[in-house]
């Protein structure tokens, strides 16, 4: 897995020999603009 | 296999991709294949039960690898989604995967310049609904980006960088703005509701800008989209389309990092100094992205007539500043 920026990068080849490639965003989940930890302290939230 | 052919009287390339012909047109919504491969259910193009941002090379592709590039970026794996409706964060790291495949097909050999665009409902011809764009690489220099080179000798230097200098200075026009980019519909619009949305400073591609920059791109983007949607209070067609340099003579790309390197060429500011000169525009291009919407009210599309495709003079029942005020509304509406 690479890393491009705030992305990690999986490449795949399809069975037929077409490329695919996965970005996954590193760091805190959609829509936290702030880090869980300082929304609910000492409580964990699953989104 | 696609075949190009130069259309002497235009002076223009032609691509026939006549494999395009049976591509999938509008499926059902358990057909989407862009959608993720759900368990039991058919294999999609992405094999996988769920993703964030997929890019694969096309399955009917208007350029086969090797003689250019075609590739399908899917925004996100929920169906009824759009570009913008997407969260924050999702339409931000979309500016990466836009950076990091402008980035790969520049160090191509055989591709001159990369198209990133997303074409938006059927009236535009969209074939897919689930929201996605597309990337062109193509092995020749289009007429629009030679046109715009053509502009920065005409006016002595960046063109973008001139015509974002008038618009801020004139102000009628201008839909939104923050920090990095201006949105506006221009001067001389020629669909009622286009508009540019341009980098404030002099940035000649996606490699150039800061995080920020793009944070900030992907913001004003959409704005725009959701301000479309409120317009008219419906699904708003749009082609959106991402102008940058062309690669023809791109210089060898920059290595990947995890904090990718800030402009390393000078730049020049729109804001403080004049337009950059031509050893500057060398390299050519300005990224900014403009959108193309057919419609000119809520129900009735603009169409490309007699004096369009004939004469190539385009003839609007809309003055821009008219139209700039109602969409301005929307997008402070939209929020």
């Amino acid at each position: 897995m690479a890393s491009y920026g705030p992305l990690l990068i999986e490449r795949h080849v399809k069975s037929d020999g077409r490329m695919l490639i996965l970005y996954t965003r590193e760091g805190p989940p959609e829509g936290a603009s702030t880090p869980l930890e300082e929304i609910h302290e000492g409580e964990t939230r699953q989104k | 296999m696609s075949e190009q052919r130069l259309n002497e009287l235009r002076g223009e390339q032609v691509v026939y991709a006549i494999q395009r012909q049976d591509r999938t047109f509008l499926p059902s919504r358990e057909h989407c294949p862009l959608c993720p491969t759900r368990e039991g259910g058919p294999e999609t193009e992405i094999p996988f039960p769920a993703f964030e941002i997929a890019v694969f090379e096309n399955r009917f592709p208007a350029f086969e690898a090797g003689q250019g590039a075609a590739e399908v970026v899917v925004y996100t794996d929920r169906h009824e989604d759009s570009f913008g409706t997407l969260a924050e964060e999702r339409a931000e790291a979309l500016m990466w995967v836009w950076r990091e495949r402008y980035e790969e097909l520049a160090a191509r050999d055989e591709v001159e310049y990369v198209l990133i665009f997303e074409n938006r409902g059927v009236e535009v011809g969209v074939t897919l609904h689930h929201p996605h764009g597309q990337i062109y690489g193509y092995p020749f220099l289009p007429p629009v980006p030679r046109l715009e080179l053509a502009a920065d000798a005409r006016l002595g230097g960046c063109a973008p960088c001139v015509l974002l200098s008038r618009e801020l200075e004139d102000g009628r026009r201008i839909v939104y703005e923050n920090e990095s980019v201006v949105a506006y519909i221009p001067y001389a619009a020629r669909w009622p509701y286009e508009v540019h949305v341009t980098m404030r400073e002099h940035r000649p591609s996606l490699l150039d800008c800061e995080a920020q920059e793009l944070r900030l791109l992907a913001g004003g983007l959409q704005a725009v989209a959701r301000g479309y949607d409120a317009l008219f209070d419906r699904p708003f067609p749009y082609v959106m389309v991402v102008h940058q340099a062309p690669t023809t003579s791109f210089p060898p790309p920059r290595s990947v990092s995890a904090t990718p390197s800030p402009v390393e060429r000078p730049s020049s500011s729109t804001m403080q100094s004049p337009a950059p000169g031509a050893d500057d525009v060398a390299a050519g291009g300005h990224l900014h992205v403009e959108f193309y919407p057919p419609l000119r009210t809520a129900e009735k599309l603009k169409y490309l007539a007699g004096s369009e495709q004939g004469a190539g003079t385009f003839i609007s029942d809309v003055l821009p500043e008219e139209s700039a005020g109602k969409l301005r509304e929307a997008i402070l509406r939209a929020g």
